[in-house]
């Protein structure tokens, strides 16, 4: 017991930063799903959130794309950065890869969330349920399910021309806002730009599309060393 | 015989059997005892160490672990169900479900202090010379700020960058616990339970097991792509004590259905059979009773060695209601003075330290008490009678055997009473449950506990004492101990911290130093108030040792429930557990260590016990031997001579069957030696008068060593040795007496039928 006890002593900084960085590829796949549900330009130019939602279908295709990522931290006079990819596979699902500074992939399936380094096996990383729940509706976001969605954010959308903006505000009984103060999502026509979380005490993340490509079909090993559905 | 008497024999043979096993379902359970512990001492004034024990103890035995492994993620939401249940359960009074949200307020308060346990691993690890040659601020500065850049390139910092202001050290960084972080399966989980105050429920340790069973039935038939298992003492102690229940009533049953063949077949007369089994089945009550009366309570192992009541009580009455030949005047002074010395014998043992001995003192006294006077009454109201069977022989057929093949044997058994090794092991008192304690294991295995786990606990007058003593045996003796780990792992050594307190204390100018080089980073030193408003109050502490021991106490309140045996405080005392991977040998070397399972602390004192045992069985032979000295004179050296034959060739017949002997062998040889005492008494009184060996002593020897070897079948080894040393000490016993070995033979014996 005691070794139990030491254990997750320690292992509680350790899953909180995991818990984290979760939450920050998980913000990187929310910023993927919307870039390829990006609807169509007609679906982008309506003027209620609601209806940009709520048109937005779940995209059929393969997505690879390439982004940087800011963080600002109220400590900082400047704000960090990092490179990875993203990739989403109609039957594999979602894969996040940071390349820069360090190497590692981030992959949930089932309702579960899986971790790797490129030479390492999957493993479930050790994260409080709590968090784990909070983690897995963000999934639900990705999922792009409008009913979800209403029942957590306050939704706001603009438009001008091809360009459109969507603000999602967590509603004050929902968890998320535990740790997220908003969302802001802007892209031009069926591409995302800019992914923008507010995480409150003058900490933000955001994300910065670089490169977005739509491959056919992934290779066996592509899928296997990104996925953790097989 | 006529059928009648079989009719009736057979009828007391039914009810007794009905007796025993109405007795056995009915009595209340506050009355009968199964735990092992409730057989060893309890001082009314316990020793701290003792008490730290017991509770652990009492926290352990009322625990339950559960332990789910597959897709736990697939089935979360069933398993928080199960949770809910298990909450609801009567009986239950904690439920947690294992997981890093369980161990959040420990690890927040640990962080609290992290200067004072947590710097000195940071120091050790960035500057190993820091006792020898403290750093001074600047490079100190250097370090802290090397550090936070390497960790805030990292993407995974988001997880802790909020902590970054309070903490430039970075305190809160996983490789600081890695001396403890083994790697934990996530694909399972565990749920911890307690029972509570059953009675104050209203409800069994039975009823709770099975609603326990029900829904994690029903949790398995939702997700049959789980595997889940639960063990614990609660478990246990269910199977063991109703095994042991079900062993009570065939070994008395078998014991009793023994008896009344023998006397149905040997004496066939009904009334002596019938007063024979009141006298038994009297003696047994009044046993039982006396025993309740003083303890409290009987141990069902009380119970079942209590079987030796019955093999010596049927002895008195068979001397008494049997014609033997004998006159009356030393037919009595035989059964008195081997009545008087067993029960004497008997109840010096009432002065032991185990209260399973105390228990069998005051149980066999008390019983062969009720035995005797009732013999003698019935004797006085009744005729003696001759078994017809056994008067057809006037002298037994063994009788000619030849005195050097005695002798012979005798000395064939001395290489092993030689050989005679002894082993103390509590665990011989328990009912072997393999297949429950291998599920037990492979469950602390799953767990990553490992097998064989050994818990100790390491003492000290305050916590921060103790916890000082845990980090001295784990350094100084880290090549003799084996592979440990302990809390105190993650904490450091309070003589490290006081020592880094003072230091810092000396490094006045180390906030500004800092700051200089949060500026040079690109870091904004105002951010870091929180930081330096905590550094201050650190090293501005008075009473740095005081501050110890109170954070001390309160990372111990912040343990969850289950885990809180880490740290036991008691007003004169602080223990914190050790656990080690492989029972620690040298532990007498480490005065502040202590085993914290209580079987295993008494386990160290069992061959103490023996040797207390041994001490009382020598005072209670030398007591016998008085009285035999006193009452027969020359012949005593003759009559000594088998009880000690008997007692010695037992012991080594033993060794041939154990590999060593037990605090339980020593019990059955010294009862061994009483009954051969009483037959050699009987045997001198029959050869001063001529008479072969009375045929009571020959119907007492079937029935004693049947009893016994009944005994020897048993599951529980204890029980075991004990029938086992009994039956081979009445055995030799037997043949030593009916050879007339080593009593000079004066002439050939001859049959005398008529009483004085």
């Amino acid at each position: 017991m005691v070794v139990a006890a030491s254990h997750k002593v320690a292992q509680k900084s350790l899953t909180q930063m995991r818990y984290l960085h979760l939450k920050l590829c998980l913000s990187g796949l929310l910023f993927t799903a919307a870039l390829s549900n990006a609807e169509t330009p007609s679906a982008a130019n309506n003027t209620t959130a609601d209806k940009i939602i709520a048109q937005a279908q779940w995209a059929e295709r393969r997505v690879v794309a390439s982004f940087t990522e800011y963080r600002k931290l109220p400590f900082r006079r400047s704000a960090h950065s990092f490179k990875g990819n993203i990739r989403i596979d109609p039957n594999h699902g979602f894969s996040i890869e940071y390349i820069s500074p360090n190497n590692y992939i981030i992959s949930p399936s089932n309702g579960q969330i899986y971790r790797r380094s490129t030479d390492s096996e999957w493993q479930i990383p050790d994260i409080p349920e709590s968090y784990e729940e909070m983690i897995l509706s963000l999934i639900k976001i990705l999922e792009w399910n409008p009913s979800w969605m209403k029942e957590n954010f306050i939704t706001e959308a603009s438009t001008q021309n091809d360009q459109w903006q969507l603000l999602l505000t967590p509603l004050p009984q929902s968890t998320l806002r535990q740790n997220i103060r908003s969302i802001e999502i802007s892209g031009q026509a069926d591409i995302i730009k800019d992914i923008h979380i507010d995480q409150g005490s003058q900490r933000t993340i955001r994300y910065v599309m670089e490169s977005v490509d739509f491959p056919q079909e992934f290779s066996p090993e592509i899928s296997r060393l990104y996925f953790s559905t097989p | 015989m006529k059928i009648r008497w079989w009719l009736l024999i057979s009828v007391c043979a039914l009810v007794l059997l009905a007796g025993s096993l109405l007795i056995n379902r009915a009595a209340p359970d506050e009355w009968l005892d199964t735990d092992v512990l409730k057989l060893l001492d309890d001082p009314a004034t316990p020793s701290a160490d003792r008490l730290a024990i017991q509770h652990l103890q009492s926290q352990s035995s009322r625990y339950l672990i559960i332990l789910a492994e597959g897709n736990i993620a697939a089935a979360r939401s069933s398993i928080h169900q199960a949770v809910t249940r298990l909450q609801q359960v009567t009986g239950i009074s904690y439920v947690m479900q294992d997981n890093p949200d369980a161990y959040q307020s420990v690890a927040t308060t640990v962080f609290t202090s992290r200067y004072t346990w947590l710097l000195p691993a940071w120091m050790d690890r960035h500057f190993p010379q820091w006792q020898q040659n403290f750093p001074d601020s600047l490079n100190l500065s250097e370090k802290i700020l090397a550090e936070m850049n390497a960790f805030l390139a990292n993407p995974e910092s988001v997880g802790l960058d909020q902590l970054v202001p309070q903490d430039p050290f970075l305190l809160f960084q996983p490789e600081y616990f890695s001396a403890v972080s083994t790697s934990r399966n996530a694909g399972q989980t565990s749920v911890w339970l307690q029972l509570g105050d059953l009675r104050l429920a209203g409800t069994t340790q039975t009823d709770v097991l099975r609603d326990v069973e029900e829904i994690l039935q029903s949790l398995q038939e939702s997700h049959p792509q789980l595997t889940i298992r639960y063990t614990g003492a609660p478990k246990i102690a269910a199977a063991s004590e109703s095994n042991i229940r079900s062993e009570v009533t065939w070994l008395n049953s078998f014991t009793a259905l023994y008896l009344i063949l023998i006397f149905a077949l040997l004496i066939r007369k009904p009334r002596i059979i019938i007063s024979l089994i009141l006298l038994l089945g009297i003696s047994q009550a009044c046993a039982v009773l006396a025993t309740i009366a003083i303890f409290g309570s009987v141990h069902v192992l009380t119970l079942v060695m209590g079987a030796i009541l019955g093999g010596i009580a049927v002895d008195y009455g068979l001397h008494l209601l049997l014609h033997c030949q004998l006159s009356i005047k030393a037919r009595n002074r035989a059964v008195i003075t081997g009545a008087a010395s067993t029960i004497s014998g008997f109840l010096i043992l009432i002065l032991s330290e185990l209260m399973v001995l105390k228990q069998l003192a005051v149980y066999i006294s008390t019983g062969l008490t009720c035995a005797l006077l009732l013999g003698l009454f019935i004797c006085k109201k009744s005729q003696a009678h001759t078994p017809q069977i056994l008067s057809t022989y006037p002298v037994f057929p063994w009788h000619g055997l030849p005195r050097l093949v005695t002798l012979l044997l005798i000395l064939s058994l001395i290489p092993a009473a030689l050989n005679i090794t002894w082993d103390d092991k509590l665990s011989e008192m328990n009912y072997p449950s393999d297949v429950l304690y291998a599920e037990a294991d492979a469950i602390q295995t799953a767990l990553s506990e490992g097998e064989n786990q050994y818990s100790y606990l390491v003492k000290g007058a305050n916590p921060v004492e103790a916890l000082e003593n845990l980090w001295q045996i784990t350094t100084t003796h880290s090549t003799s101990l084996p592979q440990i780990s302990h809390p105190g792992q993650w904490l450091s050594s309070p003589h490290a911290s006081q020592q880094l307190h003072s230091a810092m204390q000396q490094l006045n100018d180390f906030p500004q130093s800092l700051a200089a080089q949060m500026e040079n980073h690109g870091y904004l030193p105002e951010a870091f108030t929180p930081f330096f408003e905590k550094w201050q109050s650190w090293v501005s502490d008075t009473n740095i040792r005081k501050t110890q021991n109170q954070s001390l106490q309160n990372i111990a309140a912040s343990l969850p429930l289950h885990l809180q045996n880490a740290f036991i405080s008691l007003p004169s005392q602080t223990y914190i557990m050790l656990r080690s991977s492989q029972l620690i040998q040298n532990e007498s070397d480490l005065p502040n260590l202590i085993p914290a399972s209580l079987s295993q602390w008494f386990e160290g004192f069992m061959a103490s016990y023996r040797q207390n045992l041994s001490r009382l069985v020598l005072a209670g032979l030398l007591f016998l031997i008085t009285i035999i000295v006193i009452v027969y004179r020359r012949a005593a050296p003759a009559i000594l001579a088998i009880p000690f034959l008997a007692i010695t060739g037992s012991f080594a017949l033993c060794t041939l069957f154990s590999s060593s002997l037990n605090l339980f062998h020593l019990t059955g040889g010294f009862l061994g030696a009483c009954i051969a005492l009483d037959y050699a008494l009987f045997s001198t009184e029959a050869w001063k008068a001529r008479l072969p060996v009375p045929q009571s002593v020959v119907l007492s020897i079937l029935t004693t060593a049947g009893v016994f070897a009944i005994l020897c079948s048993s599951s529980i080894p204890a029980v075991r040795a004990l029938g086992m040393s009994v039956c081979f000490a009445i055995l030799i016993a037997a043949v030593l007496i009916l050879t007339s070995w080593p009593l000079k033979r004066k002439e050939s014996p001859h049959v005398n039928t008529d009483p004085e």
